[in-house]
């Protein structure tokens, strides 16, 4: 994903104006494409992540961790999010880093373990993946 | 002056250059917009030689402003090709100049004949060809040319390409592990959790090596009268195990609405002409291992793209939106790693 919302909308808004509306022809086609980029360039600085997902997101990362205890992963250094629900003073997108960096470690740890260890681990990964599917407006790479 | 005149100067200076002929003229220049690697530019060429009129189509590949698979290397790829001619059963278009040094149009690029011919993808074979046997036909000639691929004899090939000095088998995993690892974002768990999976399964290689197109796929090959007449896109190629061609033939990416590889064939089909073709069996366990590492490949692609325009390397709004499309591979990651239907 992108760092954040903002400059992804800056960054299209400055494409739109620069590269994308110097070659329409049509004057009207090449106005819509000036305001889309003003439109954006203007709502990005409104906007943020929105923290209802990012919070659903961090219970997903937390779930797959629990297993990889559950697995065996001794998890000495899981001390960042816990197995509860304990936001980091920064906000949900500081916790979302700690349990992808805790998670990133599971993983190395689970590399090495047997096979079985994984099952539940590989569920909840196609599980946490599912749920970012369904909620794509659209897919090109189904 | 539209933004695409001093390319278009740039290469008629060149071509003016190599055809000896001061008024050469250009028509009909376009720059194709798909893809994402080399940037391709093809146009038809008048010139006179011995007072004699002449004319050809031609394509350019320039050095892109942001590629997705650097480095871009135009001598490389241009000893690659002028290899390639040599080699039975492998239709490549003819490499005609290259400019290395980007003296022409401010970056490197190489010319090549233009082949006539369609390039037929998964997402519109259904309705490319008659039936389901001409379709078989199609796809039994691209895995001849693929068993072809891999039977050139890698001494033959030009030094450089990436594989050739490093003997161990699963070089092309971690290569991409480190593209992953340098790109510095946020870590995505089942890209952590599938390179740790090839690690631990890297024994699953078949343990040969031979020239590997890195790319094989029906998207990358012109088809003419039904027949394969060039294979294209060679910027992945190396020296590495050529099940992971086999393998790339059969991502789920590329299964289109059929729902088979390519579009074309189905797995026994392609496992068993391959066989014919190349001389060698590809074990269930070699498959499963190169299509995750494919699946994990395409999606480090992604990755690059959206990194690219963040870092504002290129105002290609179609980079910023491989971000959202990632988890779709991820998908395909999980599915080939758990081996299910």
């Amino acid at each position: 994903m992108p760092d954040s919302p903002r400059q992804l909308l800056q960054a299209i808004a400055l494409a739109l104006t620069e590269e994308v509306a110097p070659h329409v022809d049509d004057p009207f086609a090449q106005m819509q494409c000036k305001a889309a980029a003003e439109l954006l360039a203007n709502l990005a600085d409104e906007l943020d992540w929105a923290q209802a997902p990012l919070h659903a997101r961090n219970q997903q990362l937390r779930a797959i961790l629990d297993a990889l205890q559950r697995s065996g992963w001794p998890a000495a250094n899981r001390s960042a999010s816990g197995s509860a629900p304990s936001p980091a003073p920064d906000g949900a997108e500081a916790t979302r880093a700690a349990l992808l960096a805790e998670l990133r470690e599971g993983m190395r740890w689970l590399a090495a373990a047997p096979p079985e260890a994984a099952t539940e681990v590989d569920q909840l990964l196609r599980a946490d993946l599912d749920q970012q599917v369904a909620a794509l407006r659209r897919g090109m790479f189904r | 002056m539209s933004a695409t005149q001093p390319v278009q100067e740039g290469l008629r200076g060149f071509l003016a250059e190599q055809l000896h002929d001061p008024q050469l003229t250009l028509a009909e220049v376009r720059r194709h917009i798909e893809g994402f690697s080399w940037e391709t530019w093809e146009m038809l060429v008048d010139w006179r030689q011995d007072g004699t009129p002449h004319r050809r189509r031609l394509i350019a590949r320039r050095v892109p402003e942001a590629g997705l698979v650097p480095p871009y290397d135009v001598p490389g790829q241009w000893e690659l090709a002028r290899a390639l001619q040599h080699a039975p059963g492998v239709p490549v278009p003819t490499p005609l100049w290259a400019d290395p040094t980007g003296t022409a149009t401010g970056r490197p690029l190489y010319v090549m004949e233009h082949v006539d011919g369609d390039v037929p993808v998964p997402w519109n074979i259904h309705s490319f060809f008659a039936d389901a046997e001409a379709r078989a036909h199609l796809g039994r000639q691209l895995i001849d040319v693929l068993g072809a691929i891999h039977r050139i004899d890698v001494a033959a090939l030009p030094t450089g390409l990436r594989g050739q000095a490093d003997g161990d088998p699963a070089a092309e995993v971690w290569h991409w592990q480190s593209i992953y690892e340098q790109l510095g974002g946020e870590p995505v768990p089942v890209l952590d959790r599938a390179f740790g999976w090839l690690s631990a399964h890297a024994g699953d290689v078949s343990g040969r090596r031979t020239l590997v197109h890195g790319d094989f796929r029906i998207g990358n090959a012109i088809v003419r009268d039904g027949s394969v007449v060039a294979m294209l896109d060679w910027e992945l190629a190396h020296i590495g195990d050529p099940v992971e061609d086999v393998a790339n033939f059969c991502m789920r990416l590329y299964r289109g609405k059929l729902k088979i590889p390519g579009g074309v064939l189905e797995i026994d089909d392609v496992l068993s002409t391959y066989r014919l073709s190349s001389g060698h069996d590809v074990s269930p366990a070699q498959l499963r291992f190169w299509l995750v590492f494919n699946d994990v490949r395409s999606a480090v692609t992604f990755l690059v793209a959206a990194d690219l325009f963040a870092r504002e390397r290129t105002r290609d709004l179609r980079y910023a939106a491989f971000s959202h499309q990632t988890p779709y591979l991820l998908r395909h990651v999980m599915a080939d790693l758990i081996a299910d239907a």
